[in-house]
């Protein structure tokens, strides 16, 4: 055990030789651990401010979203000085949250907002949120009685999980090697029921841009995007808005249209149901 | 006929805790702990079946702040000071409980342990142990993945998208210096996956990732074999996801194996049991009780009334429950392959220190498991996701749906009251970090400023310290509070310094030698250029 603690210390010698800078020991020590001083920018406390007028949107789970920001004296002044003083008296700090999916935001054109009033003394606010799988930006700044909004800072883009289930279900095949990609390809559905002659599966072979195209539209079929591929003629759809007294009026004018024909009902909101045609589609139907 | 496939995946990651600064430091037990109970056996294991020719594959990540600690020279030292005193504590209790023979036989057993240990960590593999786990990856039956520099969760840090590329490349770099060829697979901390997070893996030259169940099951398109099958990300990335059965059954505190009444009982430790003055020399210096790691009680039950440990029994229980587990595994394959076109893969993924450290019997199960499923039977066999890629190269395209394996499956556990404020200083260190690389790029090609590159190079190293998962998520369970708050002010506080002393132009060499010794992970690499927007 000894002849351990031996060859420990002169280990240590060893060490402290390379690395030790004479201001910061105290006293002269075998083991370079002792007598090193604090350092004097460890003790600053953390002031959260930092002079730059920013917001930042974290998102926390499909229907929370956590916002921090700092506004400096300056930027709050400036644009207080554009206001009268019963405006300045009565203007509330507000967060602007825009649902900006799927779109390149210019300040004009989200899908839509809403507004939470977060109080002057406040740094950070959670958001809770009505819908998941939405990209969102927000604006901090003051709103006057009259409803204007005067804009202080942008956030960053962020965008909320999704809860569930996605809704598309078709597949779509890739193959990697060495980290390439190789070829990406649509396999029309299985059909149903006991393979059938002449009903295959039929291969189609999709592109880069066809796929970003697929992941920039919601909800929208792979087979929408290579429809001018599917062969036959071009697919055709039909919307119409579906009206009867009743639920049994309604399936009576459904059943009403041919059966080559593909139905879907598309629901919009609790009030509006909307049928949707699609003639032409080869592979029949959904 | 081996009709599918078992990948088991064992996460290992510590913060990185190095205070050259004091003599002890309470923190660093973690690292020793670990060593001790956990990567130590692991190795034992690992050495064991290849001895005896067992055909297994384990999937690994070992994270590069995990890696930093075991190739430190300081904390090698000290972590044989330790072991030799609990070599010592362990010969005293052999003494001790020489009377009382429901204790001795399992005095012996960690006494015997222990020496192993030490013979293992300083004479056979010369105080670095990652060259073990390096050895067995060279002999094909461990895959080692790569992961984020210092643990940072990629989703929050994403605000900043320099912040999320420089953890992932630094990480990568510091993967291929010390294996010596760059990484196939990454974890991703925590699970923590977000849109275009691939893009980045893909960058880095990953081939596939790991995600909690959910981000599969909510994929788009929604995937076809569920978790069961990789998915490709539109980049061409691979995604794995975790099967939720086997998950449950390790990691349950209700139906879990480790919660059975014969293993041993985590929460009686003779540090904080036995008199005081005998254990003094053996906790803390400031007499401080904390664990030892000798534990003499099995759980018994749900009560707290505790049973002395009996060894057998416990081993007898892990090699039941490792064969429970691989007729779990079997029965679940048997069902899939009758509907699926292709051998499932059964993703299971587990932090290393739930085996050995929290799970005092898991590597055991571990080793009883690998035996099982390559002697007894031939429907699971064990894979790495290498392998199964190369097997099934044309897999389903879809996106990952963002998630985490954290507390409800997202951000919760990093973003709330107890951690939210901490977001402020790091992202705003981020975009200073940007600022400075961009500002200061020339430096880190010329040579006369040298100077320069070192502040820039350790103002990197103090983001991504300030920016380990681990400080929210201690902050989050309220374990060490304290000390995770203080390392966040520490980080960001020197940082900060460099940051003014680089506009300024005058630089404390003395002060940046000395932040450069204490804070020294990935010292000889160049993390700044990764923050730089220009760089590829």
């Amino acid at each position: 055990m000894k002849r351990t603690n031996e060859k420990v210390k002169k280990r240590t010698v060893h060490v402290k030789t390379r690395r030790v800078k004479p201001s910061f020991v105290i006293s002269e020590t075998k083991n370079p651990g002792l007598g090193r001083k604090p350092l004097q920018s460890d003790n600053n406390e953390l002031s959260g401010r930092y002079d730059t007028t920013r917001l930042v949107l974290i998102a926390k789970d499909p229907f929370w979203m956590y916002a921090y920001w700092e506004v400096t004296p300056n930027s709050l002044e400036s644009l207080k000085s554009v206001l009268t003083e019963e405006q300045k008296q009565r203007a509330k700090t507000i967060l602007r949250v825009y649902d900006v999916t799927l779109i390149d935001f210019n300040g004009m054109n989200a899908n839509s907002y809403f507004d939470v009033e977060v109080g002057n003394n406040s740094d950070n606010w959670y958001i809770n949120l009505w819908h998941n799988d939405v990209s969102y930006m927000a604006e901090i700044g003051l709103k006057i009685d009259d409803g204007r909004f005067y804009s202080l800072t942008r956030s960053n883009c962020v965008h909320v999980p999704r809860s569930t289930h996605s809704k598309r279900v078709e597949e779509i095949w890739m193959r990697v090697e060495d980290n390439e990609v190789v070829s990406p390809v649509y396999v029309t559905a299985r059909p149903n029921g006991p393979a059938r002659a002449g009903r295959k599966r039929k291969v189609f072979y999709v592109t880069e841009e066809e796929i970003r195209r697929y992941y920039a539209n919601l909800g929208i079929s792979i087979k929408d995007i290579i429809s001018t591929r599917l062969g036959g003629s071009k697919a055709v759809r039909y919307r119409f808005l579906l009206e009867g007294e009743n639920e049994e009026a309604k399936r009576r004018i459904l059943s009403r249209f041919p059966k080559e024909y593909f139905l879907k009902k598309l629901q919009s909101g609790a009030s509006f149901e909307f049928v949707e045609l699609g003639l032409n589609y080869s592979g029949g139907q959904e | 006929m081996t009709r599918g496939y078992l990948c088991l995946v064992l996460h290992a990651h510590l913060p990185f805790v190095r205070h050259p600064e004091e003599e002890f430091f309470l923190e660093e037990n973690w690292l020793y702990e670990a060593v001790t109970e956990t990567y130590i056996p692991l190795i034992e294991m690992f050495e064991r079946l290849i001895n005896d020719g067992v055909d297994f594959r384990f999937t690994m990540s070992l994270t590069p702040t995990l890696v930093s600690m075991l190739q430190d020279e300081l904390l090698q030292e000290r972590y044989l000071r330790h072991l030799d005193k609990l070599i010592e504590l362990a010969e005293k209790e052999v003494e001790r409980t020489g009377y009382q023979p429901d204790f001795h036989g399992v005095a012996l057993m960690y006494q015997r342990r222990l020496r192993e240990a030490r013979e293992l960590f300083a004479d056979k593999y010369n105080r670095d142990i990652v060259s073990a786990f390096r050895n067995f990856q060279n002999k094909g039956c461990l895959e080692i993945i790569a992961s984020c520099a210092t643990h940072g969760f990629l989703p929050i840090l994403s605000v900043n998208p320099s912040d999320a590329r420089a953890q992932i490349r630094v990480g990568v770099e510091h993967y291929t210096k010390t294996f010596g060829r760059p990484p196939k697979g990454f974890w991703l901390p925590e699970c923590g996956y977000y849109s275009g997070v691939d893009n980045l893996l893909k960058e880095a030259g990953i081939r596939y990732f790991f995600v909690d169940s959910h981000g599969i099951l909510n994929a788009d398109p929604m995937p076809r074999h569920g978790v069961y099958a990789p998915i490709y990300c539109p980049s061409g990335v691979a995604a794995f996801g975790r099967d939720y059965e086997s998950s449950k059954q390790v990691w349950s505190s209700k139906e879990g194996y480790p919660g059975d009444v014969d293993y041993r009982e985590y929460y009686k430790d003779i540090g904080h049991e036995l008199d005081f003055d005998y254990i003094k020399p053996y906790i803390h210096p400031m007499g401080i009780r904390i664990n030892t790691g000798l534990k003499y009680w099995r759980i018994t039950g749900n009560t707290g009334h505790k049973e002395p440990y009996v060894p057998e029994w416990a081993r007898e229980k892990a090699a039941r429950h490792a064969g429970n587990f691989m007729f779990n595994r079997q029965k679940q394959i048997e069902h899939l392959s009758s509907f699926m076109d292709r051998r499932p893969i059964i993703v299971a993924p587990y932090d290393a220190e739930l085996f050995g450290h929290w799970w005092f019997e898991g590597p055991m199960w571990l080793e009883f498991l690998a035996r099982k499923i390559f002697y007894d039977q031939d429907v699971v066999r064990m894979v790495t996701p290498s392998e199964y890629l190369r097997e099934y190269s044309t897999n389903q395209m879809s996106l990952p749906s963002a998630s985490s394996w954290g507390y409800k499956g997202y951000n919760e556990v990093w973003v709330g009251g107890s951690n939210d404020w901490l977001y402020r200083h790091t992202h705003h260190l981020g975009e200073r970090m940007s600022y400075l690389a961009g500002t200061f790029s020339k430096c880190l090609t010329k040579k006369n400023t040298k100077i320069y590159t070192r502040a820039l190079n350790q103002a990197a190293r103090e983001l991504l310290l300030a920016q380990s998962s681990d400080w929210a998520f201690i902050m989050k369970t309220g374990t060490m509070v304290p000390y995770a708050r203080k390392r966040i002010k520490l980080h960001v506080g020197r940082f900060m310094k460099i940051y003014e002393d680089l506009l300024n132009q005058d630089i404390d060499d003395e002060w940046l030698s000395e932040v450069e010794f204490r804070d020294n992970t990935f010292h000889d690499m160049d993390c700044a250029k990764y923050y730089n927007a220009g760089t590829k």
